[in-house]
């Protein structure tokens, strides 16, 4: 396949050096036999007979031998010099030359021997032979040239054509059967970003590794398949990541395929810089947030976009050939426009379409803010850009003013002017602070520094920890930084300490301002100072607090009382249907006691009646009693303590003599302030109580004493009799409770008596060890003793 | 179906009040049935006597409890708990007899595994009749723990 005329440019280099010396070698061979048939036959004459007179002249040193050979010599030349009929002819004059030198008589023509017959028959031999041959090498020579010079003409034609296909933009490869480039030009090497040295005699699989992964390989296998040509338009994508577009022809060869490739990429691009140009063109052009106003060079309209349209309200029709962009601008703009140019421009500029253009006009950028006036005569700003159009030449053909609605623009501004303004109020009322991402002061206004006491110089570089009061905690911090970090903003009261160490709250608001890098850039605090509310807050919630404090006592005691109450109609309801229940057992029974003719049990069952009705009537009492111990006071009275106990003792006389009971007293303190009778009542049961259940001892010995305990006085009442048990020493002072059967007591003396402690402010409770006796307290609290008159203020507990 | 012949049933009066004791007794006395009371007034006594200690030491186990709630010394409520508590006492049926309806006591007892929950009749002969009821039931138709 290297043969191939189509070959590499090494191998159309060595074609041109044989080309040359096929040239000179076509000179050489080139044109008929030397001479005209004329001229040799003329010359086989006159050689023959120059040889003849040659002989003739050596006839005498040669002593008449006759040398025949050298008639051999102008028979070669004629038939060298004249072709084969100027040969035969001197070789026939040879032969009669030699004939006569061998004939008598001066020379005999008869041969004297046969040896020289020989020789003349071998001059006619050599002759015709000579002449035949050298015909034949003519001939020969004649084609050879004719062969050389049509190859050399022809190399001659090719070698141009060698040159272009090797030199040429357009690539071409052939590709073997095996897939091996069998050719390649530099510009096909080119477009595979190879050399041609890298890819000749490589398979295309090992030049470009992954190839028949491509649509493109399809196609190149389809037409090696098929034998039929394709042609593809391809964007490779080359080993370094650049790319090309190429149209490859590829098409069947002897050898396999030929693909001819032409990079078109710059083509390509072009292309789509022209299609994006082409788009942009009529974006602009059709867009209807520019306006396009293109004039002549007079200024009058050519051209009015379907912006112009939408923003002027002129249709097209309106101002083309008619109107010039100044009769659609505020007439008073363009005069001051006009004169503040000719100032600029130290010329006179006239009012009108000149005034819109003479900077343009003058190769000046122009681009300013003009107000435009509808059709309907409502006006709007735009910002246009003013362009001279020129030809060639350099000369203005005219102008091409592109503008666009500058109210959004304005309003931007006068929203800004408006941040202002309110960014002036806030610093005017508002505590204000910048800080860097890290939380570092960068600004601060002026109320900052006046509520902190720190100047601008204390705070700047620092962070707000300065003015930390440490009222806050961690975690409070911790949410704040989270959430403003993660671009939120937060809001929060904070308390702070100023630099004279006073607190000061601030409900504060955190902004963070976001950077590119979605990180945050800078936080703005906007703080209020709201000390005076918290302080007003602060004392709300302690009267709230106060307050709550005192509903929850009330609470608690209307709780207490309540569960007294429910108690107490608990047992009330089942102390009152005890007694119920036994008058109407035992009544039923009457009848058929009755019946039964037994009188006795008839008896007993009506005294079993009567007592329980008793038993429900002392209830009754009891009850009513207890209820007139909390309502009914009488006036507290100066008491004294032994005059009472006297009393008590009195009543239970009998019982106490029964049992053999020592009473002792120990009155540490002898008088008492209290109700008279509600005191000899607690004597009374409390005594009654001992020596019933606290008199088992052998020895009985009941105590009774008084001692001062702060602002109270403590009555005791202790017993040496078996005790109480640690369970029942509550209970005990439960009403209707008792610890014995129900003959044994009422179950409300403890009851009474707890009540009339809490009546005179005090209480009731009771202090035993089972086997060691049992010491009942009762606690009386006593008013003040007014030292002037050293009597006591009777009147408070009354209260 | 009556099974007979059986001992009688030992029965444990908890009854402060000694007129409802009588009329719990006499009640009793009138039905058929063969049964013996025991009789304590408080609920330290009938714990001491279903755990045949101090003085019940030589008690025989009851076959049910008929047992008021509003005792001296130890309550109702504590005696039922203490004996359901018991995992030797707990198969003994308790039957409390009361003069309360309360819903507070009702719920107490049968929280605490109460058998039996009844209330003290306040009509003519009805004490009697419910007695008498009781004594069948728990004499003649109930059969006691294995």
């Amino acid at each position: 396949m290297n043969g191939s005329p189509l070959d590499n440019r090494s191998h159309a280099n060595t074609v041109s050096g044989s080309t040359r010396r096929g040239i000179t070698e076509a000179r050489w061979f080139h044109g008929p036999i030397p001479l005209a048939p004329r001229q040799g036959y003329l010359f086989a004459v006159v050689a023959t007979a120059a040889t003849l007179g040659l002989r003739l002249a050596l006839d005498g040193p040669m002593e008449g031998q006759p040398t025949l050979v050298m008639f051999t010599l102008p028979i070669m030349l004629s038939a060298y010099l004249g072709g084969l009929r100027a040969g035969l002819l001197a070789t026939v004059l040879s032969f009669l030359a030699a004939s006569y030198y061998l004939l008598p008589p001066l020379h005999s023509f008869a041969v004297a021997a046969p040896a020289e017959r020989w020789q003349q028959f071998f001059i006619a031999l050599a002759g015709v032979f000579i002449s035949v041959l050298n015909e034949a090498l003519h001939r020969a020579r004649r084609r050879a040239g004719i062969a050389t010079h049509e190859r050399v003409q022809a190399e001659t034609r090719l070698l141009p054509l060698q040159q272009s296909i090797a030199g040429m933009l357009e690539g071409i490869q052939i590709i073997d059967r095996d897939w091996r480039y069998a050719y390649v030009n530099a510009a096909a090497a080119r477009h595979g970003r190879h050399s041609p040295a890298d890819l000749m005699g490589r398979t295309m699989m090992e030049c470009y590794p992954g190839i028949q992964a491509t649509p493109l390989f399809r196609d190149i296998a389809a037409v090696m398949e098929t034998r039929s040509p394709r042609q593809v338009q391809n964007e490779f994508t080359f080993a370094g990541g650049s790319m090309g577009w190429f149209e490859l022809s590829i098409e069947p060869d002897p050898n396999g395929i030929l693909i001819r490739s032409m990079d078109i990429t710059a083509h390509k691009r072009a292309q789509d810089a022209l299609i994006r140009a082409g788009v942009l063109q009529n974006a602009i052009f059709s867009s209807a947030t520019f306006s396009c106003i293109a004039t002549d060079a007079k200024g009058v309209i050519q051209i009015f976009n379907v912006g112009a349209e939408r923003m002027l309200g002129y249709a097209a029709a309106d101002v083309l050939n008619k109107a010039t962009p100044a009769d659609i601008s505020d007439p008073q703009e363009v005069i001051a426009r006009a004169a503040a140019l000719s100032v600029e421009l130290g010329t006179r500029i006239t009012p009108g379409f000149e005034a819109l253009v003479s900077k343009a006009s003058r190769g000046i950028e122009d681009i300013y803010e003009l107000t435009y006036i509808r059709k309907d005569g409502s006006r709007f700003p735009a910002i246009v850009s003013i362009t001279a159009l020129r030809d060639e030449h350099g000369g203005i053909i005219g102008y091409l003013l592109i503008g666009t609605d500058n109210r959004a623009r304005k309003q931007i501004e006068e929203a800004q002017r408006e941040n202002q303004a309110l960014l002036r109020s806030i610093h005017l009322h508002a505590i204000v602070s910048v800080t860097d991402r890290r939380g570092c002061i960068v600004d601060v206004n002026e109320s900052f520094c006046k509520i902190s006491g720190y100047s601008r110089e204390e705070l700047l570089g620092h962070t707000h920890s300065v003015v930390s009061s440490g009222v806050q905690d961690r975690v409070f911090w911790t949410q704040m930084w989270r959430t403003i970090a993660s671009g939120q903003p937060w809001r929060g009261e904070i308390c702070n300490r100023a630099k004279d160490g006073s607190l000061y709250w601030v409900d504060s608001i955190i902004s963070p301002f976001m950077g590119e890098d979605g990180q945050a850039k800078r936080y703005m605090s906007i703080r209020m100072d709201i000390t005076a509310r918290k302080c007003a807050e602060e004392a709300l919630l302690k009267a709230a607090a106060l307050h709550s404090a005192a509903q929850a006592a009330r609470g608690a005691e209307l709780d207490r009382k309540n569960s007294e109450m429910e108690q107490l109609v608990y047992t009330v309801s089942h102390d009152l249907k005890s007694p119920l229940v036994t008058i109407l057992g035992f009544a039923s029974h009457v009848g058929s006691d009755l019946a039964a003719g037994e009188p006795l049990k008839v008896l007993e069952d009506t005294d079993r009646i009567i007592r329980a009705a008793n038993r429900l009537k002392g209830h009754i009492d009891e009850l009513l009693e207890l209820g007139r111990i909390g309502r009914v006071a009488q006036k507290p009275e100066v008491v004294d303590l032994d005059t009472a106990l006297d009393q008590a003792v009195d009543d239970c006389q009998s019982a106490a003599k029964d049992l053999h009971v020592t009473i002792v007293r120990r009155l540490d303190v002898p008088t008492i302030v209290a109700d008279k009778h509600r005191l000899h009542q607690v004597f009374q049961n409390l005594l009654s109580n001992a020596i019933k259940h606290g008199c088992s001892n052998p020895a009985p010995r009941i105590e009774v004493g008084s001692i001062a305990h702060g602002q109270e006085v403590r009555l005791f009442i202790r017993d040496n009799g078996p005790g109480i048990a640690v369970e029942h020493q509550d209970r005990i002072f439960g009403l209707f409770q008792h610890l014995g059967t129900r003959s044994d007591s009422s179950g409300v003396g403890l009851t009474h008596v707890r009540r009339i402690a809490e009546v005179h402010g005090g209480r009731a409770w009771v202090e035993s060890t089972p086997g060691a006796g049992a010491t009942f307290w009762v606690s009386i609290s006593q008013p003040h003793v007014d030292p002037a008159t050293s009597q006591p203020q009777v009147e408070a507990i009354a209260s | 179906m009556i099974n007979s012949p059986r001992r009688p049933v030992h029965i444990l009066l908890v009854e402060d009040d000694e007129d409802h004791a009588d009329l719990i007794q006499r009640a009793l006395c009138e039905n058929q049935g063969d049964h013996c009371v025991s009789h304590v007034f408080n609920g330290e006594d009938a714990i001491a006597f279903v755990r045949r200690t101090g003085s019940h030491a030589a008690a025989e186990r009851p076959d049910v409890i008929l047992l008021d709630l509003n005792l001296p010394r130890k309550s109702g409520h504590e005696v039922l708990e203490e004996i359901k508590h018991d995992p030797d006492l707990r198969s003994i049926p308790v039957v409390v007899l009361t003069t309360s309806r309360a819903d507070v006591d009702r719920e107490r007892a049968y929280t605490a595994h109460v058998n039996s929950y009844l209330v003290k009749p306040l009509d003519l002969g009805k004490l009697d009749e419910m007695i008498r009821q009781l004594k069948t039931y728990w004499t003649v138709w109930n059969e006691p723990p294995v």
